[in-house]
């Protein structure tokens, strides 16, 4: 690592991480002084014993004991203040090395000043521990080794004791076994494996030593939750080991134990029984899951994590200010808008198509930003898949966003855009965007198959960056041009590569969506026996013969019985189908005024006013403003005539 | 199949599906004796239907029709209807019943729950115009006990009437008696296929009324008369028909109706392949899901087969003849997924009824512009004709005129009096030789008339 890497580091620390780095940075340096320490432990070892004895004949007394205990346990407290490991450890091993009289009735006084002890001895190096990066492999030795002690000692008390004795196990779970913030399945390229592989084997070995625990039926709810931590910290330690060393943890097993952590706790709710810590290392998974195969299997458990994990985290200020966690989030969040667009979820049909893609756009761009609150945005870190993933989907909704929207933000101008700028993988994304600026449909899609690694994941936001570009060509480079071409020559302009070829019916349906969308720049007419397009306003023509107003005199009166008839020339029926509407769009949010719009359309049968013709009018000629006044004119003329 | 029927709603729905010549002959069999085991439990044969329930169920026994047990029909062989209502509606003699119904005295708690029945039986016999009046009598009090002071006070009290004896579910159930009757609005304009009436009316119920859709996923079906499926149906085919297919796109994001939405997942799936122009798709589902629903139900049949099916298709035709100045029939089945005959025929009726500017040849349909312009043009040569045939007729009485005064010379010495008579007239009228000129130029001009 070199000098600016760290300075980086201290600095992105400091903002947010304050205690922890502080700790990291005190241990860094002395890492002489604890080899030392832990030569000295284990001399301090066999004196214990010798010291012991003394102490036993130095007690006669029962009540004498307590006073004792106490004082042992402040004097290792004291020590464990002033970093004297060593020394404090001893203290805490006196007394647990204290004689048990059986018939004794201040046994169970005594058992909680020894569980008391031992919980100090376990937890004794748990703060130095997790910030060593290197050499902790004989401080975990021992630790595992006074687990053990603890463990026996549990078995053999079978947690007959004071009712605290759950809070302070789970206390020392977490101490020894932390949530993992910092790091994330979904994103290993980049960590230190070697180092993670031990803390996770740790981890394990640790919690293994009270696999017993798990065995016990009890009703007993405290002890439900401490197998629940239990649970979850052996999971988690084996889904990482997993993934550190063999890659691949998507077996039936694994992600059945992982459903099984989040959902299966009985009659209580989910909302009460769940933690972040599990609802995060399953939405880890899931988002992995994602990166992996561009699907997620079980979606609705998915969601309802998002949800829960979205909830807690807004409710907390301690939550909401990890940037760890919202990293978690935000990328579910977007997984998620991008796993229902190929899903084809109902639901998300509502939601307007700017809309969503405006939300992933921001879900990207707020894991940019914690990221860089993480110091995860050194150049190592930018070639890892997942900051691949973000940057590209970023640039990708921008871009989609640009096209079809009036607010014109280059996305690189973005300050998390900037850090990365140089990197290979914004290279490319500048050439991706130059190209879809230009309209340049081949060079976009070479330049876009230079990361291979994200069209799965990135499927669709990469086909409506196809299409949209193919739609602006046609209207703003073709159409412009030419005022009749056939459908192939056309095809032939918007084709993207060799490989995937534009069928007609996809131009078919490009030219159709525009006109139902109302995004067709020029107006056109199909001939589908000679496969051509014509372009031009000339082509505005009207497809009834008569006005709707002549229409409705004419038709009005039903004069003949037969009713099938009838009804086709129906003013209703008329208006069903459409054939007087002039398309427009109705822009309101509110049901009643769309259906009073509609309405008005319905109901107005003459035609508008001249100095009122403005583009509306499409399919009515200016020249067919007065024709129904020129054909009373001659009618007129002609009765009179006659 | 019946949707739970169990009055004489469960007669009327088998004998529409046997008198539409739905199912196999094996169901229709079983439907025909489930409609007489019915009858026989209510003990009440004069149905329209009972020939025809006899003749499905092969069974044979009018004689033990007659021979029944005496004493009162189980109440839920009723439907809700009293015993003599539920009869008159078996025996299709609506108004009867509607008369008896109108004419009963009813308590003012009770009042809505009593319009609803008056309300459905109008459906069933096709009283439109009733329910009309209902629809304006209803809004006028709605509308009264807002601005009304005295309606009001009564509108109160009532609630209170009923709150005093601790019964909110009465209160309740009138609310939703109140809202039931306002969705039946939408079904009786669903029959009389006015869609765009139909889909309108239930935007506006569910605006006005926050209950109802609440009303309608919950307290729909419990009344026995039209399921919520066959009703959101309505709603679904109401809504893909009236709204014009550019504006699809504008309804489905419209904010106020999310809920809805919700409830209908068929509806946003057909209106998402539309907007994308898959058409064939869609036809589909519109053949194929809808129109199950459609022929299976008493209330949505006649309008599917009479008008809602073909409107449907007429739309998406009128969207091709939109955009094309040429094209093919075999194209448009074979992209729509319809047979070319039908398409055939539907599309010629719509280009002739509607008046369009496209003419058929063979297989293929062009634009041909005949506007309103040409009609004009005919017009005018019309009148061309006409004036020229009266020129004609001038000029020919002119050169019989000069025939005759060529072939009879007059002297003129004897004469010169009349001459200058002549003169003098046809210095006032016209010159013989003018005339002759006058009708030589407009012969000169005959071509601006012909065609």
């Amino acid at each position: 690592m070199s000098d600016e890497d760290d300075n980086y580091d201290d600095f992105m620390l400091s903002d947010d991480q304050g205690m922890e780095s502080i700790e990291m940075e005190e241990e860094s340096d002395d890492e002489d002084e604890k080899m030392i320490r832990l030569d000295e432990q284990q001399d301090q070892n066999q004196e214990g014993g010798q010291y012991e004895q003394q102490m036993q004949d130095a007690v006669g007394k029962v009540d004498k004991e307590q006073d004792i205990c106490k004082v042992l346990f402040e004097k290792g407290l004291n020590f464990k203040e002033d970093e004297q490991y060593k020394e404090a450890r001893d203290s805490f091993l006196k007394i647990y090395y204290r004689e048990e009289f059986l018939r004794d009735e201040s046994i169970d006084a005594l058992l909680v000043w020894k569980f008391k002890s031992l919980n100090e001895i376990i937890r004794l190096r748990a703060p130095r521990f997790h910030f060593q990066s290197n050499g902790t492999q004989d401080l975990a030795l021992q630790v595992l080794e006074d687990t053990a002690t603890m463990s026996v000692f549990l078995q053999r008390i079978d947690f007959q004791i004071d009712e605290k004795i759950f809070e302070s196990l789970s206390d020392t779970f977490e101490a020894l076994a932390p949530k993992w913030e910092r790091v994330f399945l979904f994103d290993v390229e980049k960590v230190d494996k070697q180092n993670m592989i031990c803390k996770m084997e740790f981890q394990k070995n640790l919690m293994d030593q009270f696999q017993w625990i798990l065995k016990k039926s009890d009703k007993n709810d405290k002890l439900k939750k401490l197998q629940r931590i239990i649970r979850k910290k052996l999971l988690i330690a084996v889904i990482w080991h997993r993934r550190l060393t063999m890659g691949d943890i998507f077996i039936p097993q694994v992600s059945f134990q992982i459903q099984d952590l989040v959902c299966g706790m009985g009659p209580a709710s989910f909302e009460e029984v769940n933690d972040l810590e599990s609802v995060s290392i399953l939405l880890q998974y899931y988002i992995l899951e994602f990166m992996e195969t561009a699907r997620i299997k079980n979606r609705n458990l998915f969601k309802k994590c998002i949800d829960y994990f979205d909830l807690t985290t807004s409710k907390s200020l301690t939550f909401s200010q990890q940037s760890g966690s919202m990293v978690i989030l935000y990328t579910s969040k977007a997984v998620w808008i991008l796993d229902s667009d190929s899903e084809n979820d109902v639901s998300f049909a509502l939601m307007k198509y700017y809309d969503r893609k405006e939300e992933l756009k921001n879900m990207f761009l707020q894991i940019l930003k914690h990221l860089e609150e993480m110091g995860k945005f050194r150049e190592r870190d930018i070639d890892s898949l997942f900051h691949k993933f973000v940057l590209s989907g970023f640039i990708f909704t921008s871009m989609i966003l640009e096209a079809i929207s009036a607010d014109k933000i280059n996305p690189f101008d973005f300050e998390q855009v900037k850090i990365a700028l140089g990197s290979p993988i914004v290279n490319v994304l500048q050439n991706i965007y130059k190209c879809f600026t230009e309209l340049e449909l081949r060079q976009l899609n070479a330049n876009i198959s230079r990361i291979p690694e994200l069209s799965i994941i990135l499927n669709k936001n990469i086909q409506d960056i196809y299409y949209l570009a193919q739609t602006l060509k046609l209207w703003r480079r073709i159409a412009q041009l030419y005022s009749c071409i056939s459908i192939n020559d056309i095809i032939d302009m918007l084709q993207v590569n060799e490989k995937n070829e534009m069928t007609r019916d996809d131009l078919l349906t490009i030219l159709m969506r525009s006109i139902m969308k109302d995004r067709s720049v020029v107006y056109f007419k199909l001939d589908l026996t000679s496969d051509l397009v014509y372009f031009g306003n000339e082509n505005k023509v009207m497809l009834p013969r008569c006005s709707k107003e002549e229409f409705r005199l004419t038709s009005t009166p039903k004069e003949d019985g037969s009713t099938a008839n009838a009804k086709l020339i129906d003013f209703e029926y008329v208006n069903d189908v459409g054939i007087y509407n002039n398309p427009t769009r109705i822009k309101t949010e509110s049901s009643k005024e769309f259906f009073n719009t509609l309405r008005k359309s319905r109901e107005t049968v003459r035609l508008p006013k001249v100095n009122n013709q403005s583009n509306e009018e499409v399919f009515l000629p200016s020249y067919m403003k007065f024709a129904t006044k020129y054909l009373e004119l001659i009618k007129l003329a002609s009765t009179n005539l006659s | 199949m019946f949707y739970g029927a169990k009055g004489p709603l469960l007669i009327e729905r088998i004998g529409h599906l046997l008198s539409t010549n739905y199912g196999g002959r094996e169901e229709r069999k079983q439907w025909a004796i489930q409609g007489i085991n019915y009858l026989q439990g209510i003990q009440y044969t004069n149905s329209p239907y009972i020939e025809l329930l006899i003749k499905e169920s092969g069974l044979r026994l009018p004689n033990q029709l007659n021979s029944q047990l005496v004493g009162k029909p189980h109440f839920s062989l009723l439907g809700g209807f009293d015993e003599s209502t539920a009869r008159d509606l078996i025996s299709h003699n609506f108004h009867n019943a509607i008369f008896q119904m109108e004419s009963k005295e009813i308590p003012l708690s009770k009042q809505y729950q009593h319009l609803e029945k008056i309300t459905q039986m109008s459906l069933l016999c096709r009283n439109f115009k009733g329910i009309e009046e209902i629809e304006y009598n209803l809004k006028s009090f709605i509308n009264g006990h807002e601005n009304n002071d005295t309606l009001k006070f009564a509108h109160n009290e009532k609630i209170t009437i009923v709150k005093d004896r601790n019964n909110h579910d009465i209160a309740q159930e009138d609310l939703f008696s109140l809202i039931r009757i306002q969705l039946m609005f939408c079904v009786s304009y669903f029959l009389q296929e006015r869609y765009f009436d139909c889909c309108t009316k239930f935007f506006l119920i569910i605006n006005s009324e926050p209950l109802t859709l609440k009303v309608l996923s919950e307290y729909v079906d419990s009344m026995e008369f039209i399921s919520k499926e066959e009703f959101l149906m309505m709603i679904n085919i109401s809504v893909l028909i009236s709204i014009p297919l550019d504006n699809y796109d504008d309804f489905i994001y419209l904010n106020d109706i999310k809920q809805f939405f919700q409830m209908t997942p068929v509806l946003i799936k057909c209106l998402e392949l539309l907007i994308n122009t898959n058409f064939n798709q869609f036809f589909q589902i519109w053949h194929g899901e809808i129109n199950r629903v459609c022929m299976e139900s008493l209330f949505l049949e006649s309008s599917w087969s009479s008008s809602a099916a073909t409107i449907m298709r007429c739309k998406i035709y009128f969207f091709y003849l939109r955009i094309s100045k040429k094209l093919q029939f075999s194209y448009l089945s074979s992209t729509l997924g319809i047979d070319v005959e039908d398409i055939k025929e539907e599309l010629t009726n719509l280009i002739v009824s509607g008046q369009l500017n496209f003419e058929i040849d063979d297989d293929v349909i062009h634009f041909e512009d005949s506007s309103i312009l040409q009609s004009i043009i005919n017009e005018i040569g019309k009148n061309g004709t006409i004036i020229n045939k009266a020129i004609d007729e001038l000029k020919n009485e002119n050169m019989d005129l000069k025939d005759i005064i060529q072939s009879n010379p007059v002297p003129y010495n004897c004469t010169n009096d009349t001459i200058n008579v002549i003169n003098n007239e046809s210095s006032e009228d016209m010159d013989i030789d003018e005339v002759i000129d006058t009708s030589d130029v407009s012969n000169t001009e005959d071509g601006l008339f012909e065609n």
